[in-house]
């Protein structure tokens, strides 16, 4: 079989909070926007990667507890404060893959449908994104 | 998720109107004196993970109401069509009002059938209902 990674029981914490009780998907999207620029006389536009930009997405349930994913992420937006974000795809383990950085929070979408559990959706930006791997000792 | 046996007891603990005798397991023959009746078959369900971890569930339950009503060679046909018609609306009024207190989606199939209890075939309704939670 391919070496495809299976997703059970990913870890992810914002604030110091764990809030992967609350969740079942998250992403990464990291994307580097176009510059131009038209030189005085040029006969074209020269074109070339702008600065990364890091942004985030966790999908999962609305839940009214304090802590929660929609909890944590309503405390961050009312403070207008950025908070460590850290997701585990593969858990804590040791030698596990890290992503993470400081994270402002720009949307949260609770949604509400009758005879089902209500779901939320946080999305924001991660300013000093890093890619590493759990050491031990620490998450 | 609700467990099989809270759901049958919710099923078996709804107020039917016109419902002589609730069994909650299946009976092994009926009295006449009895019908109409209203007992659970064996349930089934499924049950998949929800979010990361183990914390959340998401599943759904099935159960079979039989509700036999009369015996197949007794009265008439159109006896049994007013009957049945009538047992299947107070049957759906009482999937209603469960439906507004349970802690789960409700959802359910009501049909006339011919049913056989203990070798003597009934005319009356089956239920189908299903409790799910996503």
């Amino acid at each position: 079989m391919a070496d495809h990674v299976l997703i059970k029981d990913a870890v992810i914490t914002l604030d110091g909070h764990d809030v992967s009780g609350n969740s079942n998907e998250v992403s990464i999207e990291i994307t580097r926007p176009t510059d131009e620029c038209e030189p005085f006389g040029a006969d074209y536009v020269e074109t070339g990667a702008g600065a990364m930009r890091v942004t985030f997405r966790i999908r999962g349930y609305y839940d009214k507890t304090a802590d929660s994913l929609s909890d944590v992420a309503e405390e961050l937006v009312a403070a207008g404060t950025e908070a460590t974000l850290a997701i585990y795809p593969e858990g804590t383990t040791t030698g596990n893959e890290k992503y993470g950085g400081t994270a402002g929070i720009t949307g949260i979408t609770p949604t509400f449908t009758k005879g089902r559990f209500a779901v939320c959706e946080v999305s924001g930006y991660i300013n000093s994104y890093a890619r590493s791997t759990v050491a031990s000792g620490s998450t | 998720m609700r467990t099989f046996a809270e759901f049958a007891a919710d099923l078996t603990g709804m107020t039917v109107t016109g419902i002589k005798r609730v069994y909650v397991t299946p009976p092994e023959s009926l009295n006449s004196a009895d019908l109409p009746a209203l007992f659970p078959m064996l349930p089934e369900g499924e049950q998949a993970p929800l979010t990361f971890g183990t914390s959340e569930y998401s599943g759904s339950r099935m159960l079979e109401l039989w509700v036999p009503v009369k015996a197949a060679a007794q009265g008439t046909l159109a006896e049994a069509y007013v009957a049945l018609t009538t047992l299947m609306d107070n049957l759906d009024d009482a999937l209603r009002t469960l439906d507004a207190t349970v802690p789960y989606r409700l959802t359910w199939n009501v049909r006339a059938s011919l049913l056989t209890v203990a070798g003597t075939d009934y005319r009356g309704a089956v239920v189908t209902a299903t409790a799910e939670e996503d």
